[in-house]
This record gives structure tokens, sequence and C-alpha cells, in this order.
């Protein structure tokens, strides 16, 4: 990868002769509540080391003129708010600074765009700083269950994978880091392997956003931040820890940041560590985890570029509830009944089968180099993904883990931000990733999927003109994608075969300002990803069913039967990539006292992968259902609404509800595991240092859920399984409301809280949880975290 | 289109550049959880012709069935049933490894109602306490077995079934656990026929 950064480097030379500025300079920024968003007016804005300064206006914007130096130091301050010391320099844009309250455990911080990023705003990004002071311990999933839109598909709480607007795995993108998280992203109960405790920013992008991120944006992208290092600040940090009750988790993290001029680091580390978590009536057993994370940031800057350094390593073990182990479908009949879970046993720290083990580690580097209105900026990133997974197996088996894989990937990306032409607005930018994964040896049983290599390449532009109030936004994007995948059938004989795929894809959006409180925005994005190993080549049992890649059978309608003996490949049955046609809209109010947002969107994705039921296989453990891998199309509809309302200075009301309505369109039939109506409303008073808060959750039936056929139908050889439509074992579940309360103290270096999550105890089982089959949901679980920020 | 196959053209050249030349393949794993061959072998206790029953699963997780062939026993005989389990695609027996692992595993029984006088009844599938006679044992003295003792009934019939289910019970085996209990290895029917 070397080659790519010697022509910057080579760039970096010119810096000498880049021509003194005079006192020309103009600055142009707005402050703001970090909570509330709200503009604070009259803030004071200096720069340190001048006579210069301004005061903000009513809207909360400044502007300061006659600026002599191309970098400044940019002093915020507003009465009762923490201050912000903001290093700025004339290659990014405006900054946006947000002022927290002295009352809040947030720190005050400057948000500045790289002007080189490219921002399709009408692809609707809804952003959210994230306070994890009351967060430690919980996984990356939970916390992004915070943003309206986001559920997840969960296998117990331990194993949480987000849904945005009912769709998942690889068809909701990850980004970490500014990087394509790269893992096992095909199984449904392959939670992503990122750090909770390095979440400093969410955002969702809610439109279909291939063009900007790449293959698989179906649903959507979700990104990760990290706090960055900060410039200019004496060695300072933070500690935290907390406990739980359910599950008697301890964590704790410590994070450590010293910035100089132009050299800055950061670091942090972070573990946790859970027992059997506990339902309202029984401990559900094997549902331990612990986690260790550590990572080091490093960035250096120079009035013409930027370097970022970065390197993260995060590594799991999670135990899988003991009694959603099944052999046969009579097993199951039997688990579903039964309360408590089979296994079910006293309080443990200890994790056996089954049980999932994975790591990922990061090396990231970075550089951006500004010449001129021209900005470029390269990034390279390497990636090590490992996970096994452990069942209940017999004997020594038990030691050994039953998938095994090993996957690397390459990324560069490259971004091109060229000159504004007059309301014209461009950039361009080309992405590459190289996957190799890989199974191990020593598993005992045939790899579920095939080795592969994946190579990826993508070009897109995107264009933007503004125009009095309203913004055009139009992209394009080619990617070519190359697949070789080499695997063992069931009698261990070797399959190969190479795939490569070519796609465009296109967005076209408008914003419009419609006043001072309102924006419309709307956005039509295609979108698309080739179809992943496990949809072409899976085998076998999986959980309580058989399921056979799309290339693992072949059906002759002539005598309605069946093969599953030889490997197929393109030429015998050809297979289309999934392609999505995406629409979203926007409208947001944001006023004194309400901010409110309504988004509905339309998604219609084109032979999208699914599991259809075809038979019942008699095996040697008893009859199975068997499921085979098809395309359909199908339609997926609904919206988020989120509002929060500002009764009085002190109280604060915040409504969030989601809803989508999911339909296989070609079959006529609902699918399964689709999030139901979702509703939660929060209150929050604040007395002195104190915040209280109460909140409610509800959850409705999912009433498009897919038919029900009972276990004792297969086992009594009276099922008729109709071969186009999905079924499920058991009714969806009931709906259920939930109350959690939280009390906040926060006072000069020092961060508590105390939180009571599921208060009532209710049992409940989630729809989306693959767990539902077996046992309730956890009950009430009282924890209590505190954080002290280090000097400063 | 010309600017496709030149995009293509350039994209191609890049891959060359930068693409590993990678080829590994899954190493060859011998499938050891699978049985997909068991049989039953009725030895008759004072002499004469043993009688074997199999149940083969050709393609093990396929959606095939699998063949099992009918029990044809002798009324009002003793039999000891000794129960083979095998992984063919491996070449494996694995009766030795539930052996190894007597304390984690036991065989229930289900059959027609008195289609043996001994023991009496319909088997312990629906009620561990039904009697069977086990002849092995685990370490702990409960019962595996791998090895029975059946005496048929002394009227010949037909269409009776007769279910053979091999449970995996790690840490939960006792002396109450029952055929609902752990996970299902193994659950066949046979068709029994009992000629004079």
């Amino acid at each position: 990868m070397r080659i790519f950064f010697a022509p910057l480097l080579f760039l970096l030379t010119f810096h000498s002769t880049l021509a003194q500025n005079p006192c020309n300079r103009t600055l142009t920024g707005i402050v703001l509540d970090i909570e509330t968003k709200e503009p604070l007016p009259f803030a004071t804005i200096r720069i340190s080391g001048t006579e210069l300064g301004a005061v903000a206006n009513e809207h909360g914007e400044f502007r300061i003129d006659n600026i002599c130096k191309g970098e400044i130091h940019l002093i915020v301050d507003f009465l009762g708010y923490k201050q912000a010391i903001h290093h700025h320099d004339f290659y990014h844009k405006s900054p946006v600074i947000y002022l927290a309250p002295d009352a809040i455990s947030l720190e005050s911080v400057v948000i500045e765009e790289d002007r080189s990023s490219v921002n399709i705003q009408s692809l609707t990004v809804e952003s959210k700083q994230v306070d994890l002071s009351d967060k430690l311990g919980s996984s990356a999933g939970e916390i992004l269950e915070s943003l309206s839109g986001v559920s997840s598909l969960r296998t117990g709480s331990n194993i949480a994978k987000p849904m945005v607007h009912g769709l998942h795995s690889n068809r909701v993108l990850l980004i970490n880091n500014g990087v394509r998280h790269s893992y096992q992203g095909w199984g449904a109960e392959h939670a992503p392997e990122i750090d909770p405790s390095q979440i400093d920013r969410l955002s969702l992008v809610k439109g279909a956003a291939t063009v900007r991120y790449g293959p698989e944006a179906l649903g959507g992208v979700i990104l990760f931040s990290p706090q960055q290092p900060q410039f200019d600040q004496s060695l300072s940090g933070e500690i935290g820890t907390g406990f739980e009750t359910n599950g008697r988790a301890y964590t704790g993290n410590v994070s450590l940041n010293q910035g100089f001029h132009r050299l800055a680091w950061n670091g942090g580390i972070y573990y946790t560590r859970q027992g059997d978590l506990r339902s309202p009536n029984y401990f559900l057993t094997n549902t331990g985890k612990e986690e260790t994370g550590y990572n080091l940031g490093l960035k250096l800057h120079r009035s013409i570029y930027d370097l970022d350094f970065y390197v993260s390593s995060f590594s799991q073990t999670l135990g899988i509830l003991r009694g959603s182990v099944v052999g046969s479908l009579e097993d199951l009949a039997q688990a579903i009944g039964q309360e408590p879970p089979e296994g079910t046993a006293d309080f443990s720290y200890d994790i056996g089968n089954p049980s999932q083990e994975t790591s990922h580690n990061l090396y990231k580097l970075k550089g951006s180099v500004y010449l001129g209105e021209h900005i470029i900026e390269a990034q390279y990133a390497f990636q090590r993904n490992l996970r096994k997974e452990f069942d209940v197996r017999r004997g020594s088996n038990n030691l050994r883990p039953s998938i095994d894989l090993e996957l690397i990937t390459h990324s560069l990306d490259l971004d091109w931000k060229y000159p504004d032409q007059g309301h014209l607005k461009g950039s361009a930018g080309l992405q590459y990733f190289y996957q190799d994964n890989n199974n191990r040896p020593g598993t005992n049983t045939i790899p579920f999927v095939p080795d592969y290599n994946v190579t990826n390449i993508g070009l897109f532009t995107v264009q933007t003109m503004k125009k009095d109030n309203s913004t055009f936004e139009a992209g394009a994007r080619f990617d070519y994608q190359y697949l070789n995948a080499r695997g063992r059938d069931q009698n261990n004989n070797i399959y190969r075969n190479s795939l490569s795929y070519n796609n465009l894809t296109f967005t076209l959006g408008y914003n419009l300002q419609i006043n001072e409180h309102t924006t419309f925005r709307t956005n039509l994005g295609s979108a698309w990803r080739p179809p992943k190993v496990g949809e072409l080549y899976s085998f076998g049992k999986h959980q309580f069913a058989l399921q056979y890649g799309i290339w693992r059978y072949e059906l002759f309608p002539v005598n309605d039967s069946i093969s599953t003996t030889g490997v197929l490949n393109n030429d015998q049955k050809k297979v289309e990539s999934e392609k999505g046609l995406k629409w979203i809209a926007a409208i947001e109010i944001e006023k004194q006292k309400l901010q409110f947002e309504i988004v509905p969107y339309v998604n219609y994705i084109r032979d999208y992968f699914f599991q259809r039921p075809y038979g019942i296989a008699n095996t040697i453990r008893g009859p199975f259902p068997y499921f085979i891998f098809d395309q359909t199309n199908a339609l997926f509809t609904g919206a988020d609404l989120s509002l929060r309302f500002r009764h009085t200075e002190l109280l604060t009301s915040e409504f969030k509800g989601a809803y989508v309505y999911a339909r296989d369109v070609k079959n006529d039939q609902f699918f399964a595991e689709i999030p139901a109506l979702n509703l939660n409303y929060s209150i929050e008073k604040k007395i002195k240092e104190f915040a209280i808060q109460l909140s409610g959750e509800y959850a409705a039936t999912q009433w498009n859920a897919p038919g029900v056929i009972p276990i004792a139908l297969f086992l009594n050889d009276q099922a008729e399984i109709d071969r186009s439509g999905t079924f499920d074992f058991i009714p969806a579940t009931e709906g259920y409301f939930l109350f959690h309360s939280k009390v906040s103290y926060q006072k000069n270096q020092l961060t508590a809280t105390i939180q009571i999550q599921n208060i009532m105890n209710s049992e409940y089982r989630y729809y989306t949880d693959r767990i539902r089959y077996f046992a309730d949901n956890v009950g009430r679980n009282l924890s209590i975290t505190a954080a002290y920020r280090l000097s400063k | 289109m010309k600017s496709q196959s030149l995009l293509s053209l350039l994209v191609l050249s890049f891959l060359f550049i930068v693409s590993c030349s990678d080829d590994s393949i899954p190493p060859e794993e011998n499938e050891e959880e699978v049985i997909d061959r068991v049989a039953l072998t009725f030895t008759p206790m004072l002499g004469g012709n043993a009688v074997l029953a199999e149940a083969i699963d050709p393609d093990g997780d396929g959606p095939q069935g699998f063949t099992i062939d009918e029990v044809n026993l002798q009324a009002n005989t003793d039999y000891t049933l000794g129960i083979t389990l095998e992984n063919t695609a491996a070449n494996e027996e694995l009766n030795e490894e539930i052996n190894n692992e007597a304390d984690e595993h036991q065989f229930f029984f289900a059959f027609t109602n008195d289609l043996f006088s001994d023991p009496a009844g319909d088997g312990n599938v629906d009620n561990r306490s039904d009697a069977i006679n086990y002849a092995d044992e685990d370490d702990d003295g409960l019962p595996l077995g791998l090895f029975t003792n059946w005496t048929t009934a002394s009227t010949p019939s037909s269409g009776n079934e007769f279910r053979v289910v091999l449970k995996h019970q790690p840490g939960i085996k006792s002396a109450t656990s029952t055929s609902e209990d752990g996970e299902t290895d193994v659950d066949l029917t046979w068709a029994v026929t009992i000629s004079q």
C-alpha cells in the first residue's frame, strides 16, 4: 500500500512555497446547546493571543473578520456552560460549537466536518453524541437502539445486531472510525465486534447510501466515531466504573488524552465481565460475557496536511443460553413449553457451550492534504477478525470450535474534493477493499462456508448545487466485485468458483429550508449487494432447521423432487445481485421548545435473498423442516418519528416511535422477525446537580407476522408446508410495556448514575430475539456507574 | 458502453497490482458428529440367528429420507439387543465414544403396548420410571442402553412400532432425567413383526 502515500508526501513539500496571507481571513460559526441543539445567543468567542473576538447573535451565529494567522485557537464561553477551546485552521469548514451545560457529564465539543468529507444531506442523517457514563457495560448494539429507527436482531441480550428499517446483517453497512467494519456479517447470530467504550458519536444514514459508502448499504449506514485526539491539552483523562445487579456485571474503563500544538494522542482500555443474567423468575444459565478492548490514536497536524494513525483491539467471549440448544424438532417442542429452560442452574460467571469467542483488530493510517481549494484524503486500513463458535457436542469436540474463521481485510479509500464552481460543489472518490476469509483447521466438521476472497473497487462522484433555500444533490457510482470461493461439499470433495459483478448506482436528493425552523429533505437512491457465500453455499443443520444455499440444491418439478448432491454454479443456476431502491423524506422542525422530525420511507428490493420452507426431511434425529435459499422481491415501508418538548427550563419530554411494514410482494406473504411497532416516552427533570428521568417503552405484537405451523403437526406427520409461504413455529410474541428510571448526579469532575431497568420486573419476550422460543428476556436490573475526570 | 469497458480495464489493472493470489482450500475435516447408520441386533439368548435391522441415511443432513429395515422377531423369545451407531462417511463406529461418555448418554425406548412380555407396557419414553431391562450402566450406576434385554410376547402380531431415542444429557443425566431432557442424537422408529 505504500505506493499510494508516496505522491502525498511529495505534495507536502509545496508547503513552504505558499504565499503568506494578509489579515483578510474571516471565520464564521455557530454556538449551540449540546443537548437541545438550541442556539446560545450572546455566547462569547475569542481568538487566543489576539484582541479579536465576537458575540453570538440571537441565532447563535458569529463572525470574526481581519484574522491574520492561518491557524487560531478559539475560546468559547457561555454562562452556566463548560468552556470550549478549539484549534481552527482555514482548511476546515465553519465550526459548529456544542457547549455542554455545567450540570451534565458531556463535555463541550466542536464539530467541524472536514471539507472533503462527502456529506449527502438528503440521505437524512441522525447523529448523536453518546454519553457513555451511564452505558458502561452495554453492547454496541444496545447503545445503537437509542437512535430512532434502529432496533436489533438478537440472540439473547449479549448478541445484538443492528436493524435499520427492518433490514440487518449484510444489508446494513457499519463504518467504524471511518473504516468499513469487516466481519462475518452473514450470520444472524454474529454481532459486530465493536468496542462500546469507543463510541463517542453515532450517526445513522437512513437513505440508501451505496453511492457514498459502497455495496450492502441497502437499509442504511451506521457510523461509529471514537473520540479524536485533542490538540493543546495537557495530559487529561477519565476513569469510569460500573456495577449491575442483573448478571453481577462489573466494568471499568480508563481513557487518556494529551495534545501538543501539532501532535496529539489518546488511548483507552476497557474491560467488562458479566455472569448469568436473570429473567424475572429464573437465571438465564450460560449468558455471561467477558470483553476487553484497547485503542491508541495519534494525530499530527500541519497547516497543509493532517496525519492520523489509529489502532484498536477488541475481544469478546459471549455465552448463549444453555437451554436454547436443541437436537431435534421434538426437543424444540419440548423447549418451547418449558420454563425455566433446560439446564437452568444457579448464578455463575462461567461460560460454557454454546458460546462465541471473537476478536477484532484494526490498524488505520489516514492522511489529508489541503492544496488550495483541492482537498485529498487517503486512508488505508487493515482489519483482522477472528470468530470461533462452540456448540454442545460430544466428548473432546466440546473443546473444539465448530466454526473457526479468520477474515483479513485491506481497504483503501481516496477522496478528492475539487474546488467549488459557483453554486456547484463536487467530490469524487475511489474505494477499494480486499477480503481474505479462511477456515482454520480442527473443527471436526465440514465448514459451513467456504474459504473465499473478495475484491471490490468502487468509483463515485457526488455533486451539490445550492440555489436560494434549495440544495440539489446527485451522485453516481460504479462498482466491480470479484469473488473467488473454495469449499468442501458434504463428502469432503472440493468445489471452487469465481464470480464477478458490475453495478451502477445513483442517488438524487433535494433539501429545502422552508423557513427558519423547518427543513424538508428527500432522496431517491439505489443500492446493491452481491450474494454472500452463506446464501450460495451453506448446507446442513442450523439451529432447528436444515438449510441449503442456493447452489446446494436442484429442483426437479417433473417428479417434484429435490437433489442436494451437487454444487452448482452460475451457468447451472443464475443468481442475481440484490438491488434496492429506497425513497426517503424528512420533515424537521427545530424551535425553542419543540424539536420534531418525521421520516417516512419506502424501500423496494429486487432479488431479495430469503429462506423458504420446502419440505420435511427425516433424519436420524427425527423430522426437520428444511429451507432453501431463494430470491424474491421485497417491500419495506414505514416511518420514524421523534419529538422533544421542553416544558420548562428544567423539564423535558421526549417521544420516539418507529414502525415498519414488510412484505414479500412476489409470494404475497409476510417475513418473520420484522420489528413490531415500538414507542418510547421519557421525561426528565433537573434539580440542581441531579437529573431524574422516567421512561416507558412499548412494543406491540407484530400483527404482520407469518402463519404458525405448530411443531406437533410436523411430529405427527400432518404438517403441510406451503412452499412459497414462510412460517414460524410459535406466534409472534405478545406486546409489552416496560418502565425504566434513572437518576444522575454531576458535580465538578464526578458523574454518577443509578438506574433501574424494567422496574416492574415484567416478563416479556423480544420478537426479534432468537431466544424468544426458549426463555423470557432479562428482568429488573439496577446499575450504578461513576466516572471521574482527571485534571483539567 | 465504451466508458464502462475502459473503467473495467482500469479496475482490472488495479486488481492485478493489488490482489494477492490466494488459493487456500478449507482443510478436510472428519465429520465426527454425524450418525448416519444405526443398527439393531437382536441376539436370541438361547442361541439361533441374530436379527439385524438397520436404519441408513445416505445423504446425512440432505433432504432425502433414510431406509429402515423391518424387525422380525420370534414370539416368546429372550433377546439381547445391541445397538451400533456409525458414521459411515468417516467409517467410524461411535459406540466407543458413547461408552466413554456413558454418564452423559442414555437410550430410551417406546413400543406398541404389550409387544413384549418383559418389559411389559409401552416403554420409558413417555414415563421414565416405566420398565426397561438395561444390561449396561455408567460409572454412577445409571442405565446406558447400548445393551438391553427383551422377551417378546407370546402372540404373533404385525404393524408394531419400536422407537429408539438416544439422548445427550451432559450435566443433566440423573436417576430421574427423562427422554425430554438433553439433546436428541437419535430418534428412529422401526416396524416390528412377531411371528410364531
